[in-house]
């Protein structure tokens, strides 16, 4: 999860080119993550000292946590923990940016740090972004101002978020950024939840994202928004909801949906308690559209 | 019984999951598949070819599982019916079972939950 968060900020940075960040995705699989990388990430050593590192590898004999420690940057304790993560998988993506030599290791450790900058991350979020903890993830890239509703937003966009992995193999991110005024598109797929908390939901989207989805959740490639592909999409946004019915009726929360809509060509804008949502996907972006109230279309 | 000779009616407003449940219990070897699209259209079809088990949602328009399940205590069809909604909740559960549902199945199945119930239905004998 890290590495489309980060792969996606490097690229808006132009530090990389979409096909240098597809390169890296495709190779971090495969890539093994060198006690450099691990030290750098984890904040133990800085880029100055792991060169430094590197140039001892070659005069001497020894592996680089071993001259670490001889150098005094790195204590046993903090080696034995770099040595168990080895086979952290946001880390891999940093290693294959080096290997592939798309940057040095001085701008890895300048863009992870503006990276936590510019997101307005604390290092725990920086860590919980690391491990793809999502939960805990959203409540730190959307803010929403209805405190009424603050907890029941968040676990809305994780469980949407968690399903897009899930059910659709899809690596959804979002973004820090204002979240827009209004949308406008093609395709709104639609169901009311009621109860204690009445929940509007949507995905929007336009119809090369809707097909994209709906293909990945039927598994069969649909190339027009034809009724079966209406039905596949709807039946996700379905499939979703009714998980979050059984995590809210855990909660002793009880809820109902109502029978899914679709619309075409609509408008929908933000206002108090109706938020619009970016996801961001491999192929481009749908919108989550979340509220308190029925919404208004126009 | 074999399975062969099952009559089974899918009852979903969803065109995929009607068509993905039908692929499922085709290759199970059943060859007698209705299909409705909501509660009314399922009475109907009970109604006519009385068919020996049921896949029912729970939200579709026009008339919902639960009460279609109403519907077929009411009028004592001798259907066996399986929930299969994306809302399993505690509260959903119950209403189904008191309504006299067989079984229940949340989704997203999986295709063995299918082929299993299918099986236990035929081993049970209640045909």
């Amino acid at each position: 999860m890290f590495s489309q968060y980060f792969g996606n900020y490097l690229l808006n940075k132009n530090m990389v080119t979409a096909e240098q960040l597809k390169d890296v995705l495709t190779l971090q699989k495969s890539v093994h993550v060198k006690l450099g990388i691990l030290a750098l990430n984890f904040g133990c050593m800085n880029s100055g000292q792991v060169q430094e590192v590197h140039q001892q590898q070659m005069k001497q004999d020894k592996r680089f946590g071993e001259i670490a420690i001889d150098l005094g940057y790195l204590n046993e304790q903090q080696l034995q923990t770099l040595l168990s993560s080895q086979k952290q998988g946001h880390l891999q993506l940093s290693q294959a940016l080096i290997d592939q030599k798309y940057l040095t290791l001085a701008e890895l450790e300048n863009e992870l740090e503006s990276y936590k900058q510019d997101c307005q991350l604390t290092n725990d979020q920086l860590e919980l972004l690391k491990q793809g903890n999502i939960d805990k993830i959203v409540p730190a890239f959307l803010n929403f101002e209805d405190p009424s509703h603050l907890n029941i937003y968040n676990d809305y966009t994780a469980l949407l978020l968690k399903n897009m992995i899930r059910l659709l193999d899809e690596s959804p991110f979002l973004k820090k950024e204002t979240l827009p005024d209004k949308y406008s598109g093609q395709w709104l797929i639609c169901q009311d939840i009621q109860g204690e908390n009445n929940l509007y939901t949507g995905i929007a989207g336009d119809e090369d994202m809707i097909l994209n989805m709906a293909s990945k959740f039927a598994g069969e490639q649909f190339t027009e928004l034809d009724e079966m592909t209406k039905a596949s999409i709807t039946e996700f946004l379905n499939v979703n909801n009714g998980i979050f019915l059984v995590n809210m009726s855990n909660q002793n929360i009880e809820l109902q949906m109502n029978p899914l809509e679709i619309f075409q060509n609509v408008s929908i804008e933000r206002n108090n308690g109706t938020y619009i949502i970016p996801i961001y996907l491999a192929q481009g972006k749908v919108y989550l559209i979340i509220s308190n109230k029925k919404f208004c279309l126009e | 019984m074999s399975s062969k000779q099952f009559k089974v009616l899918l009852c979903d407003d969803s065109m995929l999951v009607r068509k993905q449940l039908k692929e499922i219990i085709t290759d199970a070897g059943v060859k007698t598949i209705f299909e409705a699209s909501n509660g009314q259209e399922a009475l109907l079809i009970i109604e006519e070819h009385k068919p020996d088990v049921m896949f029912l949602d729970i939200v579709m328009p026009i008339m919902n599982g639960i009460e279609t399940l109403k519907e077929i205590k009411k009028n004592n069809f001798k259907i066996k019916t399986i929930m299969i909604s994306s809302s399993g909740t505690q509260t959903h559960l119950k209403n189904a079972l008191e309504e006299g549902a067989h079984d229940f199945i949340q989704k997203p199945w999986k295709e063995t939950q299918i082929t299993t119930i299918l099986d236990r239905i035929r081993q049970e004998g209640g045909f």
